[in-house]
């Protein structure tokens, strides 16, 4: 039996998309679907349907959800709720959530600033290889805030955040090298290689 | 006049049909198509994107030309944003349409709506192949926050990891591929699928021809022709080729010698002896058979009626025989 190039075009189609659509929760809906909703200016409802995805512990809204209490979007703005959600999707591993509430920590949005939690907060997300954590990391080892002052390990962390082309991190280690800050030798050479990373490259 | 301007080889032909209709059909869809096509492109991936991207894509929209790609990634501003837009370049992903359709307009042959609908359909998963990797290294990029190719990411962080290096140089690869490798790729290949034959007859078969005819032209001797009239009498033809001899005498066969189908076969024979093939073709246009006897003046002078050789020829009271050359 013979058959028919279009039907064997149709069942690879088939083939192809089924994974995907065995892939995609009912959590996954549900997120998007209130995503949508956020998205096309319902706020309210989206966040209704955020908080609800958030008490069964589904990460990416309990991380939205903290933005929304953030922002006071669709919602009353409120730290607390928001430090809240943060500090719950943090513990499931959203970066969002992880850094968010270790800014909170560091500017006292809920109460004094707490230098030490937030550097504990940054370091662990440095660790895993996010830039704006390293810088921050780099920043308090450099001006002794959470830390105790370490030049070498500033450099270090400065570096590895430059590397992940955080301009910021660039320009400082650049200033570093023309001063002879954090107990480098002054070097234009140097300061002038890291200068070019905050510049987009020349193709 | 038009047709004298044409050229004879098909294949120049269709040469210089590509050079018009693939511009042509370039700019129809630059200033008509491109817009709908990729609304369409990014409609179908935006539908595709909570079984590829559940929880990191939106969707993809369209505005004044461009295609954006919604991302549910928040970004690291102050105050943070929920949703990120992000440029997303896809008009190579739809100019293969453009670009079959030029090379099959070009092309001759039956049902041509029919090849190029075809075409287009099988090229339409390409198309969206395309975008798909296109928006995942862009979306990597956003991810990754590291200069690549000849990109820039956006100013601002996502609140994401970055992909691994390895990762992420493996989307630059299906990147380059969408951007420079299948635009041009992917519509020949389809171009070369659908029209084997026209390859094979014009392209392939002339050279193996010409290759052919050069290995073999040297070894053939011509056969010698011999009329013999009524008296016993022998006219040796000088230049009866062993085509010509074997092929039939009728008319018939002098009107197919001229049909299209052998078209390519004349166009072979043009180069080596166009002497010998525009005496052939006036003896055809003559309705003459048996040519290698009417190229022959000496036969043709002793024959009577060789206007209507086909009918006459042998006439009454004489013979022909072929003696091959010793």
């Amino acid at each position: 039996m013979r058959r028919s190039p279009h039907r064997m075009i149709l069942l690879l189609c088939l083939a192809l998309t089924l994974p995907g659509l065995i892939s995609c929760s009912a959590e996954q809906s549900q997120f998007r679907y209130a995503m949508n909703l956020i998205f096309s200016g319902q706020v309210a409802a989206g966040a209704r349907m955020l908080k609800v995805l958030a008490e069964t512990g589904h990460a990416p809204s309990q991380l939205r959800l903290a933005l929304l209490y953030h922002l006071g979007q669709g919602v009353p703005r409120d730290y607390r709720k928001a430090a809240h959600w943060y500090a719950q999707a943090a513990q499931q591993g959203e970066v969002g959530g992880q850094y968010a509430l270790a800014a909170f920590y560091l500017r006292g949005v809920m109460g004094p600033p707490d230098p030490h939690r937030a550097f504990a907060e940054f370091l662990k997300l440095a660790e895993r290889g996010y830039a704006p954590a390293a810088y921050y990391v780099g920043i308090a080892y450099a001006e002794g805030e959470g830390v105790t002052r370490d030049d070498r390990e500033a450099v270090a962390w400065l570096e590895r955040a430059a590397e992940g082309w955080h301009v910021e991190a660039a320009k400082r280690l650049a200033k570093a090298y023309r001063a002879g800050e954090l107990g480098l030798a002054v070097d234009a050479r140097l300061a002038e290689q890291w200068e070019q990373k905050t510049q987009p490259p020349r193709f | 006049m038009s047709a004298m301007l044409l050229p004879r080889d098909p294949v120049w032909r269709w040469f210089l049909g590509t050079l018009i209709s693939v511009p042509a059909c370039l700019a129809v869809w630059w200033f008509y198509l491109r817009d709908p096509l990729l609304s369409a492109l990014a409609w179908a991936v935006g539908a595709a994107a909570p079984l590829l991207w559940p929880e990191t894509v939106l969707d993809l929209k369209m505005q004044g030309g461009q295609a954006w790609l919604i991302s549910l990634v928040p970004t690291l501003t102050d105050p943070p944003r929920l949703f990120t837009p992000l440029p997303l370049p896809l008009n190579r992903a739809v100019a293969v349409f453009p670009l079959f359709w030029g090379f099959t307009l070009a092309t001759p042959g039956r049902g041509l709506a029919r090849r190029l609908l075809l075409g287009t359909v099988i090229l339409l998963p390409v198309a969206f192949l395309m975008a798909v990797l296109t928006t995942q290294f862009h979306f990597s990029l956003f991810r990754t926050h590291v200069p690549a190719l000849t990109l820039m990411p956006p100013s601002h962080f996502g609140m994401v990891l970055p992909d691994s290096p390895t990762a992420f140089y493996l989307w630059g690869v299906g990147r380059q591929l969408s951007v420079l490798v299948l635009p041009i790729v992917a519509p020949l290949l389809v171009w070369l699928g659908l029209h084997g034959d026209f390859i094979r007859n014009l392209l392939f078969a002339r050279l193996t021809r010409r290759s052919v005819d050069a290995a073999t032209r040297p070894a053939v001797t011509p056969p010698v022709l011999v009329a013999v009239d009524a008296m016993g009498q022998e006219t040796v033809g000088q230049d009866a080729s062993p085509d010509d001899s074997l092929e039939g005498s009728s008319s018939d066969d002098a009107v197919k010698e001229d049909s299209p189908s052998d078209s390519a076969r004349q166009e072979d024979s043009q180069g080596e002896g166009s002497e010998t093939e525009s005496a052939r073709q006036e003896d055809s246009e003559a309705g003459t058979a048996g040519r290698g006897i009417s190229r022959s003046e000496n036969v043709r002078s002793e024959i009577p009626g060789t206007g209507h050789a086909g009918e006459e020829y042998p006439p009454t009271g004489q013979s022909s025989r072929e003696v091959p050359a010793p």
